[in-house]
């Protein structure tokens, strides 16, 4: 009897003090240089409020988001939103207006585009806590072999004209290998070649036009590198990752890749061209400017959420002028406060971060793939025209008219 | 069973019967339901559209185009992979030094999970790294590197590969379980009959394999219809749709596009696809035996 009275005694101890403690769950994307670990950390010391984190590989982030917000936040407090996903997940309605949270001058700390990016029919869903995009990061050495100044460079026909002298009078293999394997994969492939050549996907009414004029010009840049011989075909099957090691091993000449790959050729400890790895601007149109493909992470509150108040302050701390300082140096993404584009925490990141400034003014002039409901279908639609178009099966125009047709009817799904 | 009265064989077969209609029946009614309404969860309202999902399907050129590849995926893969498990376990029947080790090892492969199995032939095939291509190169059997990953066809074929060194020593073993339920008295009747190797093989192994073979072929006709492990980690079901098998287009459909309309017409297509396969396998090779 004795014994059943004291077990009854614990088990009312521990409801009782597990019902007054604080706990704020969170979905994320896995933790880049340690940043969340280590706030996390912090923001548990300070307050006294537990802090669990699910971190969710890149592979399987977008179903398990998908579930948890079809079940009103599946019990999470803070939600990260990578830029891709943010209409969709805007869509499903299950994050809180952060303008009731954050006055205006906090909100005027972040950069315009980004808060602009992550509002949704006139609520602030996300607060931006990095930004990053496609960079044209490129051998230095392999480029004076052939006799070719990477600053020559200005349209795609440029370089792929200099792309033949590098083959033949380098060591490269190819002078560029594409990620193409997965749809979110056009950021280095295609998609950003169409930006920085001036083209766009869809006009103002979200009709096609990436099958015509420039769109149509810039697959074909690509399909005739790869018929020369200079552009790598079997980046039909390979990711971002892939491309990397290829530009790490020394056989390609330049690579279109994220922020942090461009980051990582650079790193001796993980490639075998870091002293010659340099980055420049994306080469465009000719009369365009050369941004390409750009992306963000941020964070939302669930409207489920019990702690808003708690998991605001973390949300804060996170996205913070300190914690986003740090994920630049030690994780390799670029920022979203205006504080840490200029004065002295610049100067701090360039001296970590040498090439941070060119990683900057790249992001700078790029823009969002389409800000639409049904991205991720249309961009699958749009990398199997870009294997087709690369692997033969159909000419750029017919891969591209096909997508097209594609976007036109999953667009009408959603009506 | 007699002494039971029908109030005790209700009783006893009701947590049996509620299980099934819970586990089997609700999901299977609750998709055919779904697949008779545009369900996609981003749009606020799903209403019913009869049987439009299903005239979809009809005119979807993915769908036809996954289906085909998944018919060609599943014939050859299963045929290779219960031709080599024959020749293994006819092979492992025998009596010789190290057969037991050699039994150990050969489970090996099946013992490896599906992503890990793909991920390793991933990088096995890749162009520019891959084992493969150092081997071949080395031997003298080809003199550039070649993109394995890089064309549909070969590419698919590079995936049956992947599938054959995994699954075929699963029925390897099953066909050798079958093999030593097999009575010797046979093989010693026919030899003094004078029957040599292959007619033994043809008129007593075969015929009494029939329930084994029945199984396995069973077992792996469904797995292969529902890969999708191994197009996940390795190909993404490209290049140009040249590896989207089935399953994968269903994954595609219901948790990319989230349309769980269309994914649910989709899988219980798939489904009606395997019963029926099912069943003509049952048909012809044990309704015959009977």
């Amino acid at each position: 009897m004795k014994k059943t009275l004291f077990l009854t005694l614990i088990l009312v101890l521990t409801f009782c003090l597990s019902m007054g403690a604080v706990t704020l769950k969170m979905l994320v994307r896995p933790d880049e240089g340690g940043v969340i670990e280590l706030y996390t950390k912090e923001f548990e010391k300070l307050t006294g409020v537990k802090v669990v984190v699910d971190y969710i590989g890149w592979d399987q982030i977008s179903i398990k988001t998908t579930t948890a917000l079809m079940h009103k936040g599946g019990g999470y407090d803070i939600i990260f939103i990578p830029s891709a996903e943010k209409s969709r997940f805007a869509a499903m309605g299950q994050f809180v207006d952060l303008n009731e949270w954050f006055t205006e001058d906090e909100k005027n700390e972040f950069l315009k585009s980004f808060v602009d990016y992550y509002s949704h029919e006139g609520q602030w869903i996300g607060v931006p806590w990095y930004s990053g995009g496609a960079h044209f990061v490129y051998n230095e050495k392999y480029f004076q072999d052939a006799n070719v100044n990477p600053e020559d460079l200005s349209t795609w026909q440029d370089v792929l004209n200099a792309s033949k002298a590098i083959v033949e009078k380098s060591n490269a293999e190819y002078a560029f290998t594409p990620s193409c394997k997965y749809p979110g994969n056009y950021y280095y492939n295609y998609g950003t070649i169409l930006l920085a050549m001036g083209g766009q996907f869809f006009d103002e009414n979200l009709n096609p036009v990436f099958n015509t004029g420039i769109g149509v010009e810039a697959l074909e840049l690509l399909v005739e590198g790869v018929n020369q011989g200079v552009f790598n075909p079997a980046g039909v099957s390979l990711d971002d990752y892939e491309t990397l090691k290829i530009f790490q091993a020394g056989k390609s000449a330049f690579m279109i890749n994220s922020t942090w790959s461009a980051n990582q050729a650079m790193l001796p400890e993980a490639s075998t061209v870091a002293d010659y790895a340099k980055v420049r601007m994306i080469p465009g149109g000719k009369n365009s400017e050369t941004g390409g493909l750009i992306y963000g992470g941020a964070f939302g509150i669930t409207k489920a959420s019990q702690y808003k108040e708690e998991a605001v302050e973390l949300v804060k701390l996170l996205t913070g002028t300190e914690a986003q300082m740090m994920h630049a140096i030690s994780g390799f993404n670029l920022p979203t406060r205006n504080s840490l584009f200029e004065g002295s925490r610049l100067e701090a990141i360039n001296k970590a971060w040498p090439v941070y400034g060119e990683l900057v003014a790249q992001v700078e002039v790029g823009s969002f793939g389409p800000d639409v409901v049904w991205l991720d279908p249309f961009r699958r639609a749009l990398a199997t025209a870009v294997q087709d178009a690369i692997s033969g099966k159909k000419t750029a125009k017919e891969a591209l008219d096909w997508a097209a047709r594609q976007a036109i009817d999953i667009k009408s799904q959603y009506e | 069973m007699k002494n039971l009265s029908r109030k005790n064989l209700i009783t006893l077969l009701l947590p049996s019967f509620l299980f099934i209609i819970f586990v089997f029946a609700v999901p299977i009614f609750y998709s055919i339901f779904i697949s008779l309404h545009h369900y996609n969860i981003l749009l606020p309202y799903h209403p019913f559209v009869g049987f439009k999902n299903y005239i979809k399907l009809f005119q979807d050129s993915v769908f036809w185009s996954s289906l085909k590849i998944t018919l060609y995926f599943v014939v050859v893969a299963v045929t290779i992979e219960l031709s080599l498990a024959m020749l293994i376990a006819l092979l492992l029947n025998q009596d010789f030094k190290g057969r037991e080790f050699l039994r150990v090892i050969l489970m090996v492969p099946w013992a490896v999970p599906w992503v890990v199995n793909g991920i390793m032939w991933k990088w096995i095939f890749n162009s520019e790294f891959g084992v493969l291509n150092k081997l071949l190169l080395q031997i003298g059997i080809i003199e550039k590197n070649i993109k394995w990953l890089g064309k549909p066809f070969l590419a698919l074929n590079m995936m049956i590969f992947a599938d054959v060194w995994k699954e075929t020593p699963f029925i390897a073993i099953l066909l050798l379980a079958g093999l030593q339920a097999i009575p010797i008295d046979y093989y010693e009747a026919a030899e003094i009959e004078g029957a040599n190797s292959w007619v033994k093989f043809c008129r007593i192994t075969l015929p009494l394999l029939k329930p084994v073979t029945f199984v396995a072929l069973s077992l792996r006709t469904i797995w292969a219809f529902k890969s999708f492990d191994l197009v996940y980690a390795l190909t993404q079901g490209g290049p140009s749709q040249g590896t989207n098998l089935l399953n994968f287009y269903i994954y595609q459909t219901t948790f990319s596009h989230l349309d769980f309309g269309y994914g649910a017409t989709l899988s219980l297509v798939l489904t009606i696809i395997i019963l029926v396969i099912t069943l003509l396998f049952y048909k012809f090779i044990l309704t015959e035996e009977e």
